[in-house]
């Protein structure tokens, strides 16, 4: 027989299929859904039992330093691009030069030469200013400069810088609560001052400023009513008195004074 | 929180990458042959230890800032090209035993996930943050090691390596804040770790180690979630030190179950490694330290003398620039224990100012000024320790104290007694017990020491300083080793004698459960902490909430007063904060003068006369 026929033959052979051979091949095909559902059926287990190799990993074991490299440049990445994203730009070095300024702010009493205090008075308020040219919106920035005009005894400069802090704050926080308390004793200071100095438009002025913030407080409404009868505005000052009455009806300087104008 | 993340990623590499680093070292110091791979948060915190190591020595010489980034990351890089294929090896070996998170584990990952978020937008709630460790954090990022800043306050004396790290992942050299990535670092490092222990337990894999693994989720939500342990966003030296002594414990637990003894490889190795950095991060750590003594005993025992001395070699090489740290800050080896006092720089800080701060610290520990419930007249001095205790334990304001100490002193008491019943057994040949030695000698030894170093820690924390911050760790630690070791043996007997048995379908039941008690958990935690989050927000000011999607709440700075001290100018205030250097949190005595013409040159206290 030649080689062809023989191997013709052998192929031939190979390719009935004996009921034994059958057999297996059930087995066997049976086997391969066996191992299919087996598959399945671990990575079901896995899941919930935790229990199967992570799938995907054979990249990183041809590649290990990835697996060192990689995450130490993404968080990088990440890091500088949180730092652009963000609106707000803080920086250390303003933060620690608005507190120093404060901190002259705060401590006349403990400068034994009043020249001395002086001269970092004005250092402090040139620290302040160059702060809020570089950061717009730091309302905490706005008090500093605030208490910096009523150290100069500038009253109206003072308030305006308060205003602006709770502009910026918008109530969110205690720089708002603070600028309120500020902003309503400067307004008076800055009354105080105005009355003694007969101007009166300019204290009324105020007062409408600082009522917006403070709609119900009896000296302010008490200095307007005042200046507005030293303008010879009666009716107003007549209002001015009975908004003071209804906020404190046991005031009696203003029952008095609201007597005096009714007659 | 973008920005934390960043960071925490970074950090993460980082120390994976030092922590191949040091299993290449203990290959090399202690001649050992290839181990199976380390567990992967026990490979981060050596890494971090390395890292400790590296800052604490630069910072002597440099400020801790750019330079030190910069090393830190090129050293690393170099490390990479240039042992490449140990590298490669060692990650292959981790990356080949990574299995797919069951679904209960997966659950916890994305809860403690998610809670990293939410913690990452709170400010700090850590008084002593305000009160020191942001401007010790501060001194750090500006100048090398000042000697004699613990003149100016003794605060400023309390050297913690902590502190250095976290001066050296702060990457304030951008001017643009100074971040304090650690507690999240540690929080998401002791979640990993922790899940890991949730997982074991769901692939059937009832021990010890993993049920106090698991033990410890709860807990350290407790920890971080309220205040007044104040473990959110700070470098406090507690919050690593109560961390690092539950792993310690754990892994302690889980060598002796895998390897069954404490011999020297890689994994005991890595337990000095913990208990050496612990000691450097804070003293109330210190007798994790009998660790390392065991294991050099036990070498000398067997004759390993290389081995041996490369053990004092270690702790060399970790507390030698701590201890120098320490004489530079306050001319003491040991601050503030004025017992050890061999140095006469002129910066030393006067010996009774040393003596007062530890007997305030000692004293603070037992009977602050908070306590209420206190009997008429009744100080420290004049009550007995057990009049003493009986205050103490009634002005705790951790619910459960009492019950979970008493479970300590009675489990502690049956293991001791319990063990001396067993070496009885043992000297006197009975057959059962002698057998048994025989067959579990190395194993027994592990655990006695184990218990015994948990025990002695605990004892330490009670008599010296028993504030709970300080005590947090041991105390959950060592009722974890006496509640679950005897339950680990039970169930372990039960699985072998087959009387539990769970069907398929069954343990599918319980894992979907589980993960819905755990959501469950999330959302009702979530919704107080949400409010507890607003409630900040209002209190601390808008300018402390930057953008918190991007970048984290600054440290604090109060309202500074400032003083003129002989030619220098000091910023005072109650709480100082991150606030310009130098400052103070009360007046400076009039006795510190600069030693130079910088604050770099250091201070000295001038006794006149």
């Amino acid at each position: 027989m030649s080689k062809k026929k023989h191997l013709k033959k052998i192929e031939l052979v190979e390719k009935q299929t004996s009921p034994i051979a059958k057999k297996h091949e059930k087995t066997y095909k049976k086997g391969d859904r066996q191992v299919n559902k087996t598959i399945g059926q671990s990575v079901i287990n896995g899941f919930l039992f935790g229990d199967v190799q992570l799938p995907g990993l054979q990249f990183l074991i041809k590649y290990p330093l990835l697996f060192t490299v990689l995450p130490l440049i993404v968080g990088i990445v990440v890091f500088f691009y949180a730092i652009n994203a963000s609106d707000v730009k803080p920086s250390i070095s303003l933060s620690e030069e608005l507190a120093k300024a404060q901190a002259v702010l705060n401590s006349e009493k403990n400068y034994s030469n009043k020249e001395e205090f002086n001269k970092e008075l004005l250092e402090a308020g040139n620290m302040i200013k160059n702060v809020i040219s570089k950061q717009p919106t730091n309302a905490k920035a706005y008090i500093s400069l605030g208490v910096y005009h009523i150290n100069l005894k500038q009253a109206d400069s003072a308030f305006y810088s308060f205003q602006k802090a709770l502009e910026l704050d918008n109530g969110k926080s205690y720089i708002s609560q603070n600028a309120h308390n500020y902003l309503l004793n400067s307004a008076l200071n800055y009354g105080s001052i105005m009355i003694q100095q007969n101007n009166f438009q300019n204290v009324v002025d105020m007062v409408h400023r600082a009522l917006r913030f403070h709609p119900k407080n009896e000296d302010l409404y008490s200095m307007a009513a005042y200046a507005y009868y030293q303008l010879g505005l009666i009716d107003s000052s007549r209002i001015f008195y009975k908004q003071v009455l209804s906020i404190n009806p046991q005031n009696k300087a203003a029952a008095q004074y609201l007597n005096i104008l009714s007659n | 929180m973008l920005a934390l993340t960043g960071i925490c990623i970074y950090m993460f590499s980082l120390s994976f990458i030092f922590g191949i680093m040091s299993v290449r070292i203990m290959n090399m110091m202690f001649k050992l042959t290839n181990d199976r791979h380390l567990p992967f948060t026990i490979q981060i915190i050596n890494g971090l230890a390395i890292i400790s190591i590296i800052v604490s020595i630069l910072s002597i010489f440099i400020k801790t800032s750019l330079v030190t980034s910069v090393f830190l990351f090129v050293v690393s890089l170099i490390y990479c090209v240039i042992d490449y294929s140990f590298v490669s090896k060692e990650i292959n070996k981790i990356i080949g035993s990574f299995k797919i998170v069951s679904l209960p584990g997966a659950v916890l990952l994305i809860v403690f996930i998610s809670y990293f978020f939410l913690l990452a937008e709170m400010p700090s709630t850590n008084y002593d943050t305000n009160l020191y460790h942001s401007h010790l954090v501060k001194w750090h990022e500006n100048y090398s090691a000042v000697p004699g800043l613990g003149n100016l306050h003794d605060r400023l004396a309390s050297n913690s390596s902590w502190i250095v790290i976290a001066a050296a992942f702060s990457f304030s050299f951008l001017d643009i804040m100074s971040f304090n990535p650690l507690s999240h670092f540690l929080f998401l490092l002791i979640s990993f770790y922790s899940i890991g222990g949730v997982n074991n337990l769901f692939r059937k894999n009832f021990n010890a180690s993993n049920w106090i693994r698991s033990f410890i989720l709860p807990i350290t939500l407790y920890s971080y979630f309220f205040p007044h342990i104040g473990w959110v966003a700070t470098p406090s030296p507690d919050v690593p030190t109560v961390i690092f002594t539950w792993i310690f414990f754990c892994f302690a637990m889980q060598i002796i179950e895998d390897k069954r003894s404490l011999q020297l490889n890689t994994w005991t190795i890595s337990l000095i490694f913990i208990a050496l950095f612990v000691m450097t991060i804070k003293l109330s750590g210190a007798l994790l330290v009998l660790f390392p003594f065991f294991v050099f005993l036990r070498e000398l025992y067997l004759k390993r003398y290389i081995s041996a001395l490369m053990v004092p070699f270690l702790v060399i090489v970790f507390i030698v620039p701590f201890l120098v740290r320490n004489v530079i800050f306050s001319g003491y080896l040991l601050f503030p224990y004025s017992a050890i006092d061999i140095f006469s720089f002129d910066w030393k800080i006067p010996v009774e100012k040393v003596k007062e701060m530890q007997i305030v610290i000692e004293n603070w520990a037992k009977f602050p000024a908070w306590f209420r419930n206190v009997p008429e007249g009744a100080t420290l001095d004049n009550m007995t320790f057990f009049q003493w205790y009986e205050v103490w334990l009634v002005n705790q304001t951790m619910p459960y104290l009492k019950e979970l100490l008493t479970s300590i002193y009675v489990l502690s008491s049956l293991f001791i007694v319990g063990f001396i019943i067993y070496l009885t057994g043992v000297f006197t040949k009975i057959k059962a017990i002698s057998k048994h030695y025989q067959e579990n000698k190395e194993k027994m030894l592990a655990y006695v020491v184990v218990i015994t170093i948990a025990i002695l820690s605990f004892l330490f924390w009670l008599i010296k300083a028993p504030d709970l911050r300080f005590g947090w760790g041991v105390i959950f630690a060592l009722a974890g080793i006496l509640i679950f070791l005897p339950l680990q043996m039970l169930i372990n007997m039960l699985m072998k004698s087959r009387a539990i048995n769970f069907p398929q379908n069954a343990q599918t039941a319980l894992y979907f459960l589980f993960s819905i008690v755990a959501l469950y958990l999330f959302f009702s935690i979530y919704g107080d902490m949400r409010n507890l989050l607003e409630q900040r927000k209002a209190g601390m000011g808008s300018e402390s909430y930057w953008n918190t999607m991007y970048l984290p709440p600054d440290y604090n700075i109060s309202q500074l007063e400032l003083e003129i001290v002989n030619g220098y100018k000091v910023y005072y205030s109650g709480t100082s904060g991150y606030s310009p250097i130098p400052s103070n949190n009360s007046r400076t005595s009039k006795k510190v003068f600069m030693r130079g013409n910088s604050f770099q040159d250091g201070f000295k206290t001038i006794e006149k006369e």
